[in-house]
Parts: structure tokens; C-alpha cells; sequence
């Protein structure tokens, strides 16, 4: 499976956009010259295709720019090509002036999807500045500007048409970016699925892969060395006096570890009993004394009975190591649907936003990720430590 | 000689039960019926050879969890009378507590590695195949270690109260617990009625859930 094959966003349509772009200032210089050559035969007017051939030439350094994946200066020089266009065309002809103001804020339009906000600041305040000269130009100047009278209908006509061929392109480029970025979310979103669900596959084959050993365990080294301790204290009870029993011990330890091992891989109270027997033993186990609140919460899917039983070893580990164990608590409890476990400590704290998370923090969030709960650490210094995972309840058979 | 006590053994581990199998010959007391590997065998042999007595792995097939506490809460409801004691290698007082769900008559918990004491395991049998329970000094030990590590010198019981808990726990009746603790039975039943007032703990007076009463107590 290729991942995000299907739903790549595409080819970034600003590119395609500039590009495109050239030959639009390309024609409409000509046809500008054109329309001043069939309706004025004013020479100053020919400063406005001048201006459009000006913005052609910062189109194809644009492109340039662009293909460089310079996209901030790409934009930067169309820009000024549009503005030179706007402040050019308004002095010129004043009543053009509600065509203009769509030029002069094309550059803001484009850049806005593809630009981070701290350098969107230039374009803020050139579109202000040109708009506010535009608009004093449009006050101030002669309503007709360089030509003498002009027909209102000839008038009406180029705005009508300007104003639609500036319309488009810009309806066009935030069609597209909207498209491109929809796109694009999209396929975020499916390969945060896809992630999601490979650590949910990671943990159980993790799981698994620990079950299989553990049972390895319990099935060979542990069998048999409970048969030697069994035959040595059998043949303890004959010779006599003994001089086994250190023998015994030796055997009864490495047992000891063994079972330690297993229990750490895959633990078989949790298995056979559930959760609430298994913490209740794993607190025991701890070595100091743990304050233990544990609801019966019956049996919840394996996956969340796994997930929260090493959330809560861990947990009790590092209480252990950073607070030395003082006031160690322990809780299970069943709120609106979610199961939740809490443990906490009472001592020296640390300040959250200063430390980096650690290994056995990351492991606390991966797992309790993998089933969809939440894990989360509330600890100042000087005020304890309390470590809470939580797991929504109805979560039978979540996975396979 | 009085009747022997018939036992059906059931562990999936050849060897365990070849184990086990030599230090019940050495009991005179009692006789091996049948020896299976699974659950299924286990109630089938339960049910043909009626046995005084089931000694019984916790994990075997088909799950390989907890077909042992299983076969023994089913037997305890389908045939009364045969009692069975588990054998576990877990120290974990929880399993018991699993086991003694229902009443701790006729049940007993021993630890595997521990039973090579043939006498340990001499008197569990006797217990539990005369209506008593049994629960492996191990893990009483074990809990009553916890117990006052976690309770420090605030310990409610005193020393001699904690020792009457706690073979209590191991599943003595009161005859034995004086014998052991060289007292009279009326000190035993003063002495266990005082835990009785000191404690929160329900059902230390009823001979039937007492066993599981003083577990709870010594495991929370």
C-alpha cells in the first residue's frame, strides 16, 4: 500500500497560477493598447500597457523565483508589478479605480494560503498603502483624468470588463488553494489514521510477542525448576540433619527471579483476574506502602487492561525512584464510562514545562494512545506528583 | 486402617505431576485415582471416579489462565464433597481470594515449589479433605511482612493477635491454632474475638468465610 498515493494534494496551484498568468498581462497589455489606439489616441495612456508589460516581465521572474521555492519573493515581485499597475492606471484614469482596487489587493489574496504569517506583514501594509494612494488619487484627481470626457457607456463597459477579468483569476486562486488545502488535510488526517492504528498493531504485536515468552517461561525453565525445589525438599525431609537447605534457598531465588520476569512480560494475575487484583498485588509488590483505593471494575478489553496496569507499574516506579515513595497512592475508578487510574505521590514535584518527557512517560502515552485513552501528569515543586491515564470502559474487543 | 483418600491429579506438566505423583506415594493416607492434563479431563475424571480429593494446576489447556480456580468453583457447586486444593505457583494471595469466592470449606491453595515438605503437604490434604481449608504459610507469611511494613508501629493487632490472624488465614481451626501457639481454646476464642472488635472486617466469626475474611484483611 502506497501511503497518501490516492489522495495526494497535487501540484501547488500557485505555480501553475503565475505561469498561467504571463500570458493573461501579455494580452490584456496588448488589448489595452488596442482600446486606447481605437478610443482615446491619448500617448500618455500607453503608460498603462507599459505598466502590464512591466508586470509580465515580474511574472517571469516570479516563475523563476518560484521554481526556486522562493514563494515569499516570488510573490513580493508580483506585488510590485500589480501595484505599479493600480498606482499607475488610477492617476491615469481615475474611474477605473474599482478595477484597481481588485488589483491592488490580488497580491494579498495570493499570498495569504501560501505564506507564514510573520511575512504576510509586507503585503498587509502595501495593500493599506496602495489602496489609501489609490483611493486619495480617486478623490482628488479630475474625474477623467488624462482624457478628455469619455462616454459613460465606454466608461461603464471597461470597468464592467476589467472588473470581471480581475475577478476571475483571483476566484480561480482561492478556489484552488482551497482545494489544494482540503486536499491536503485530507491526507493528514488519513495518515494520523493510519499511524494511530499502526501503534495500536505495534502494542498488541508487542503484547503478543511478551505473552508467547512469558508462557515459554511458565512452561519450561519454570516447571522445571520447581520440580528440583520440590525433590530437594523432599529429599530434605530424609537426610537429616539437612545440609540442603541452602541449596533451596539458591533454587527458591532463581525461581523467584524467574517469576519476577514473567510477571514484569505479561502478567498472569492480569490475565486471570483483571484489573483491580493485578494492581492491588503489583502495589504489594512495590515494596513500600501504597495507599490503595481500587473500584472492582470488572473485565474491560485486554488491550485497556494492559494499558493501564503498566501505566500503573510505571508509574509506581517512578514515584518510587524520584519521590523515594512518599505517601504513594493508588486509585481505580469508574467515572461516566471511562475507567480511571490515578497515582500519586507527595513528593519534591518538578515543574512540567521545564523537563523533557521521558522514556517511561512516552511509553505511558504511546499505550494509552494505542486504545484511544488519555494520559496526563499535573506536578509542581514542592506539591507531589499525580500521573492519571484514563479509558473509555465500553471498549470490548476495540481491536482485532 | 481407616479408607484411603482417593485423589484425581491434574497439571499439564509431565514433570510437576511426576513430582507430585512421588511425594503423594510416600503419603499412606492417600490414594491417586487418575492423573490428567486439562480442564475437560479433570471433570471428566471428577465425575467417574468421585474422588475424595483434587489437587489441581491453575494453568492448562485449553486457555492456559485459570481452568484450575475454574474446576474448583464447578466441583464445589456440582460435587460438594470432594475438595480441592490448587496448586499454584504464584504467591499472589489474589488467586486464593479467587478461589475462596464462594466459602473456603473443602479448598485449599499450596504452593507448588513448597509441597516438597511432605508433612506441609500431609496436613493440607487431611484439612481440606475434612471439610477445612488451607491456604500455604508462604504467602501468609509474605502478607503479614507487607501487612506491617505498611502499617508500621500503628499496627492495631497486637504481635500475638497478628499470629492468631494469620492462622487464621492459613486455614487452622481453633483446636490447631491452640496447639500451635501453646494457648488454651477459650484464649484462642478471646483473643479472636478482640480482632473481631478491633478490625472492620466482616465475617471473622463465621467459619466458613473466615479464611477469606482474615485474607482480605492482611492483603489490603
Amino acid at each position: 500500500m502506497t501511503v497518501g498515493g490516492e489522495t495526494s494534494p497535487g501540484p501547488n496551484p500557485l505555480g501553475e497560477f503565475i505561469r498561467l498568468n504571463r500570458y493573461g498581462t501579455a494580452a490584456s497589455a496588448t488589448l489595452l493598447a488596442l482600446v486606447n489606439l481605437a478610443f482615446f489616441q491619448e500617448p500618455l495612456l500607453y503608460l498603462i500597457p507599459a505598466a502590464v508589460m512591466v508586470t509580465f516581465a515580474t511574472l517571469v521572474l516570479a516563475s523563476k523565483l518560484y521554481d526556486e521555492q522562493r514563494v515569499p519573493a516570488a510573490l513580493g515581485v508580483v506585488a510590485f508589478g500589480n501595484w505599479m499597475v493600480a498606482l499607475v492606471t488610477v492617476w491615469l484614469l481615475p474611474w477605473v479605480l474599482p478595477v484597481m482596487v481588485l488589483t491592488a489587493m490580488m497580491p494579498i489574496v495570493l499570498a495569504t494560503p501560501y505564506v507564514e504569517r510573520a511575512r504576510l506583514r509586507p503585503f498587509m501594509l502595501g495593500t493599506a498603502v496602495v489602496l489609501a494612494a489609490i483611493g486619495w488619487m480617486g478623490i482628488e484627481r479630475d474625474d477623467s483624468g488624462v482624457v478628455e470626457d469619455v462616454a459613460d457607456g465606454i466608461e461603464l463597459g471597461i470597468v464592467v470588463l476589467g472588473m470581471i477579468g480581475t475577478a476571475i483569476p483571483i476566484g480561480v486562486v482561492v478556489w484552488q488553494a482551497n482545494r489544494y488545502h482540503r486536499a491536503q488535510t485530507g491526507a493528514a488526517l488519513e495518515l494520523s489514521e493510519q499511524l494511530a492504528e499502526s501503534r495500536r498493531r505495534l502494542v498488541i504485536a508487542g503484547d503478543d510477542e511478551r505473552a508467547r515468552i512469558e508462557r515459554d517461561l511458565h512452561d519450561g525453565a519454570q516447571q522445571r525448576l520447581i520440580s528440583v525445589a520440590m525433590r530437594l525438599r523432599m529429599m530434605n525431609n530424609k537426610s537429616q540433619p539437612s545440609d540442603l537447605n541452602p541449596v533451596i534457598s539458591e533454587v527458591e531465588s532463581a525461581m523467584a527471579d524467574i517469576r519476577r520476569l514473567a510477571n514484569g512480560l505479561a502478567p498472569a494475575l492480569l490475565e486471570s483476574a483483571g484489573l483491580q487484583p493485578a494492581l492491588a498485588a503489583a502495589a504489594r509488590d512495590v515494596g513500600l506502602p501504597v495507599e490503595t483505593h481500587l473500584d472492582a471494575v470488572g473485565r474491560l478489553d485486554r488491550s485497556v487492561e494492559t494499558a493501564l496496569y503498566f501505566c500503573g507499574t510505571e508509574a509506581m516506579q517512578n514515584a518510587l525512584k524520584h519521590a523515594g515513595g512518599k505517601r504513594l497512592r493508588l486509585d481505580l475508578h469508574e467515572i461516566d464510562g471511562q475507567v480511571m487510574l490515578e497515582v500519586s505521590d507527595a513528593g519534591p514535584g518538578f515543574d512540567p514545562a521545564a523537563s523533557r518527557s521521558s522514556n517511561g512517560v512516552d511509553n505511558m502515552s504511546d499505550r494509552m494512545a494505542s486504545v484511544g485513552g488519555t494520559l496526563q501528569i499535573t506536578s509542581r515543586p514542592g506539591e507531589g506528583t499525580t500521573v492519571c491515564a484514563s479509558a473509555a470502559m465500553a471498549t470490548k474487543e476495540l481491536v482485532r | 486402617m481407616t479408607e484411603r483418600i482417593s485423589i484425581v491429579l491434574a497439571d499439564d506438566s509431565v514433570i510437576i505431576r511426576a513430582g507430585v505423583r512421588a511425594l503423594l506415594d510416600e503419603l499412606d493416607e492417600v490414594d491417586v485415582v487418575a492423573e490428567c492434563s486439562t480442564y475437560d479431563e479433570l471433570m471428566d475424571a471428577v465425575v467417574d471416579h468421585a474422588p475424595a480429593l483434587v489437587i489441581t494446576d491453575i494453568r492448562m489447556p485449553p486457555t492456559h489462565t485459570d481452568e484450575g480456580i475454574r474446576a474448583a468453583l464447578a466441583i464445589r457447586k456440582g460435587h460438594p464433597d470432594t475438595g480441592v486444593i490448587v496448586l499454584s505457583q504464584f504467591s499472589q494471595p489474589e488467586y486464593a481470594l479467587l478461589l475462596f469466592e464462594e466459602g473456603s470449606q473443602r479448598l485449599g491453595y499450596l504452593l507448588k515449589h513448597a509441597i516438597g515438605e511432605v508433612e506441609r503437604l500431609r496436613q493440607a490434604i487431611l484439612a481440606v479433605a475434612e471439610g477445612g481449608s488451607s491456604v500455604d504459610p508462604e504467602i501468609i507469611d509474605l502478607l503479614v511482612t507487607a501487612r506491617a511494613t505498611a502499617d508500621g508501629p500503628t499496627s492495631r493487632l497486637t504481635p500475638r493477635e497478628t499470629e492468631v490472624l494469620a492462622a487464621i488465614a492459613e486455614g487452622l481451626n481453633n483446636a490447631a491454632i491452640a496447639e500451635r501457639l501453646v494457648l488454651s481454646p477459650k484464649a484462642v476464642s478471646k483473643h479472636i474475638g478482640s480482632i473481631f472488635a478491633k478490625l472492620d472486617v466482616g465475617g471473622l466469626d463465621d467459619a466458613h468465610h473466615r479464611v477469606k475474611a482474615a485474607l482480605i484483611y492482611l492483603a489490603s
